[in-house]
């Protein structure tokens, strides 16, 4: 080493080392101040939590059970939320037959009392309105655990926004899928109708990642399906869905892999929801046990475990019950209606006729 | 002879204070009656509880050898009724309404329907609603004699016309009657008037029938007496004293009476009093008349 | 006899029918127009449908318009006479409400008809996706069958007298009366809803307005 880098280093070294030092000093003494802020905010959790613990000590807190169903509430609401428990066990245990095992935790109910929300340990929780009748507590509380099954089935299986169909409505759900199917504007739903199977699973979105947008839709399908929802906030976005308007299958195109992962599939909750019912249907005993089984697994392998057979031809079976469900004349009346409206005709020309006008007293 | 028209103990009650009371009716058949009575007396009310219009409370009620209300689509298919107020659709023409009416009257004569309606001087095209008084009174009039009924009821037919169209109406009347043999029974508080084309004539008041009897009879029957020197009781007398007014000395009391016959001046003489004077009244004061007596409270 | 009745009644309500006529026509033309059938390249068949579902409701409000004014005809002339012309001619009570009924029941078939015509024009005029069809006939159908319900009901109000429409008003209303009382008192009690109700679901004389009116469907 010559003198002068000798000298350099020594000038740099008296020149750095304060700022060393004090750089060596900050990151210690930042180190030192986070573990104290650390500190602090454990002790204040732990105040916290000691406060809460007060307040819910204060609180009276029940346990309803009903089968092995349990909901925390909140003692006032007891008296409410215990037949809407009783309820929801009943359609709980009719949709999961052996599996009611799964409903292991206890499923918090607290009331919102003005603008606190006092939490529960326990693994979900939910808002009862004080004033809500027993039918929306019931709703509530399928809600919450219908919540908290998707959640365990998995990150993949939750972002398929797939229902389980507790908390919903199932009366029309095939003539519902039926629909969806008929009137989606998409290649693959057409297919679909036509007997492809695998064009089935691309509508649903269970097909393969690659290239999804082409193997969804043809061009003019993204006409439609591009144009709805809100307006992009991307003016380049804006202009090229206006190109796509005006007949530009580039820009459609474009445009349809720019959405990338939030380009609908053609067949949405409605029909996923359908094939989750069917899953399960076929699956029998343990098919909820099954579709929680393997979290990590994609979806077509949790909806085949769940149903206990190969994917494809649960995809098929789905179809036939879909394709099976067309909702019965939904334009005409029913034959009743239209009964009873000609037996109410004959009978009002009735009372017209013995009607007390002839006289003119 | 028969009746056209028979009612016995007929009642009817309308709110609290107006009532008919135990009316009997008798119109002979081919008779021209005249229903006199002053305004509110229930001619109208007598003439829709015949045709059915209104329920009565009591009482039978007997048109055209037909009961009411049994029989009472047959009694109107035989009857031409002019209402009191005029009852035809207002937005038709006449020569809709006629076709309307006619539809509904086997007798119908849409032929005598076109010759009146010429008569008449009414244009075929025009709408009711813009008729005046006096052609809507001829085209009700029109509309119940081209039924070729066997019971004409007119409602005081000629109220409020003037009177070239009161004589061209009661004209085609007579002249329908005198042809076709009709009863006639038009009500009226225009007394004059049913003098000239009346036979018998029935006198309403309050819901009641105060006289039945020929025209000829009702005319002639009463006469107002100049009376000296009567009793103030007169017995029994062999006619009906209907007013006696006490007179200023000299020209006597004023005694009306009806069913007067020359030969009871000799009853006068029995009493002891004398009548000076005979009037004839008309057919309006004797009216007046029989209403004051009707009125009158009974002693 | 019915021809006159017939006559009369179609001269009272001509303009009003024109126009209901014109109403049943348009409806369904408008309906498919107005949910963009024209240009089946940018076609969504979810949102057609939504747009053909929109019109519905216009299918009821049409039968219950056409049936008020049929009932209307039928009544109004001889109500402002009180009744006295109708009351002189030579036919049985009976007999001259079924006349009027039938006569106002002949008219409300140009609407229906026309209504029918509507409906074929517009499917046919526009290009409908697999899987979608257009009803109508079945549509046309459930709307006369609505009409002579709606006509039905107002026919046999219309005819009956004040007093009797002031009964029926008179029930609703103390039944309204009492309702606000008992909920003032806490009492929970929707017998006038429920009542309302009964006459929209079975076996209630308008179950068949409810329901999705719609001339293009799956």
């Amino acid at each position: 080493m010559s003198d002068r880098r000798r000298i350099g280093i020594a000038i740099l070294t008296i020149v750095l080392a304060p700022a060393a030092a004090s750089a060596q000093q900050s990151v210690a003494a930042q180190q030192a101040r986070l573990a104290a802020l650390e500190a602090a905010a454990n002790r204040a959790d732990s105040i916290a939590h000691r406060a809460d613990s007060v307040l819910q000590a204060r609180r009276v807190l029940d346990t309803l059970r009903s089968g092995t169903l349990r909901v925390v509430t909140d003692s006032a609401l007891a008296q409410r939320v215990r037949p809407a428990a009783a309820h929801a066990w009943r359609v709980l245990s009719a949709h999961l037959g052996a599996d009611t095992v799964l409903l292991r935790e206890p499923y918090g109910a607290i009331a919102n009392r003005g603008s606190r929300l006092l939490p529960v340990a326990v693994e979900a929780t939910a808002l009862i309105d004080t004033a809500a009748p027993p039918l929306e507590t019931f709703w509530t509380i399928l809600g919450v655990v219908e919540s908290n099954l998707v959640t365990r089935s998995g990150r993949t299986f939750r972002s398929w926004d797939g229902s389980l169909g507790f908390a919903t409505d199932t009366t029309h759900l095939f003539s519902l899928a039926y629909v969806s199917l008929i009137t989606a504007p998409s290649r693959a739903a057409r297919l679909c109708r036509a007997g492809d199977v695998a064009a089935c699973a691309a509508a649903l979105g269970l097909g393969p990642d690659s290239n999804r947008a082409a193997s969804w839709y043809s061009v003019n399908d993204l006409r439609v399906v591009l144009g709805r929802g809100t307006s992009s906030p991307f003016a380049r976005d804006r202009r090229m869905l206006a190109a796509c308007r005006a007949g530009s299958d580039s820009a459609c195109w474009n445009l349809a892999a720019r959405r990338g992962p939030s380009l609908p599939a053609p067949l949405g909750v409605v029909s996923r929801t359908s094939l989750i019912a069917i899953a399960l249907a076929r699956g029998g005993a343990g098919a909820y046990t099954r579709l929680l089984a393997d979290s990590s697994a994609p979806v077509a392998a949790q909806l085949s475990s769940a149903a206990g057979m190969p994917f494809d031809d649960l995809i098929a079976a789905w179809r036939i019950r879909v394709r099976g469900a067309a909702p019965p004349g939904t334009t005409g009346a029913p034959i009743r209606a239209e009964l009873a409206a000609a037996g109410w005709i004959v009978l009002l020309l009735a009372l017209a006729l013995r009607s007390a006008r002839w006289r003119l007293d | 002879m028969s009746n056209a028209i028979e009612t016995h103990g007929l009642r009817y009650r309308a709110g609290k204070t107006f009532e008919i009371r135990d009316l009997a009716l008798n119109v002979p058949t081919g008779a021209v009656y005249g229903f006199l009575g002053p305004n509110g007396s229930g001619k109208t009310t007598t003439i829709r509880l015949l045709l059915g219009m209104l329920r009565r409370v009591g009482g039978t009620i007997r048109v055209l050898d037909g009961s009411v209300p049994r029989d009472i689509v047959h009694v109107l298919a035989r009857v031409g009724y002019v209402p009191e107020r005029p009852h035809l659709y207002p937005s038709l023409t006449v020569a809709e309404a006629l076709r309307f009416h006619g539809a509904f009257f086997s007798r119908w004569d849409g032929h005598w329907a076109d010759e009146l309606r010429s008569g008449f001087g009414l244009d075929q095209d025009a709408k009711l609603s813009r008729l005046s008084k006096g052609e809507m009174g001829k085209l009700l009039v029109l509309v119940a004699l081209a039924q070729r009924p066997d019971l004409l009821i007119l409602d005081e037919p000629t109220d409020g016309l003037d009177p070239v169209v009161r004589r061209d109406v009661l004209a085609a009347v007579l002249e329908y009657v005198s042809t076709a043999r009709a009863t006639v029974f038009i009500s009226s508080h225009l007394v004059h008037e049913l003098e000239r084309i009346c036979d018998w004539v029935g006198v309403m008041d309050h819901g009641q029938l105060v006289a039945e009897l020929p025209m000829q009879t009702f005319k002639n029957g009463i006469k107002r007496l100049r009376v000296r020197n009567a009793p103030a009781d007169i017995g029994d007398a062999p006619f009906v004293l209907l007013a006696r007014e006490p007179g200023n000395g000299v020209a006597g009391e004023s005694w009306v009476v009806r069913g007067w016959d020359a030969s009871m001046h000799e009853y006068f003489t029995a009493i002891g009093a004398a009548v000076h004077a005979v009037d004839d009244l008309d057919l309006e004061d004797g009216f007046v008349e029989l209403l004051r007596a009707s009125r009158a409270p009974t002693a | 006899m019915f021809r006159q009745m017939l006559y009369t009644q179609l001269k009272w309500s001509l303009i009003a029918l024109a126009a209901l006529v014109v109403a049943g026509f348009a409806i369904p033309v408008l309906s498919v127009q107005r949910a963009g059938i024209v240009q089946p390249a940018t076609w969504d068949a979810a949102v057609l449908l939504t747009a053909i579902r929109g019109w519905g409701v216009a299918y009821p409000i049409l039968a219950g318009a056409v049936g008020l004014v049929a009932a209307l005809t039928a009544w109004s002339h001889d109500h402002r006479g009180n009744h006295v012309y109708a009351l002189s001619l030579p036919v049985a009570r009976w007999k001259y409400a079924v006349l009027r009924f039938a006569a106002g029941g002949v008219l409300i078939l140009p609407v229906v008809v026309a209504l029918w015509v509507g409906g074929l024009a517009a499917g046919s005029a526009s290009t409908i996706p697999n899987g979608l069809h257009a009803y109508p006939t079945a549509l046309a159908l459930r709307f006369g069958l609505a009409t002579f319900v709606a006509y039905a009901a107002f026919f046999a109000i219309a005819s009956g007298t004040s007093r009797t429409a002031a009964w029926v008003l008179g029930v609703i209303g103390a039944l309204a009366v009492v309702q606000i009382v008992l909920s003032a008192a806490g009492v929970h009690a929707a017998f006038l809803p429920d009542a309302l109700e009964r006459l929209y679901t079975w076996p209630g004389p308008f179950e068949l307005f409810t329901g999705q009116w719609m001339l293009i469907n799956v």
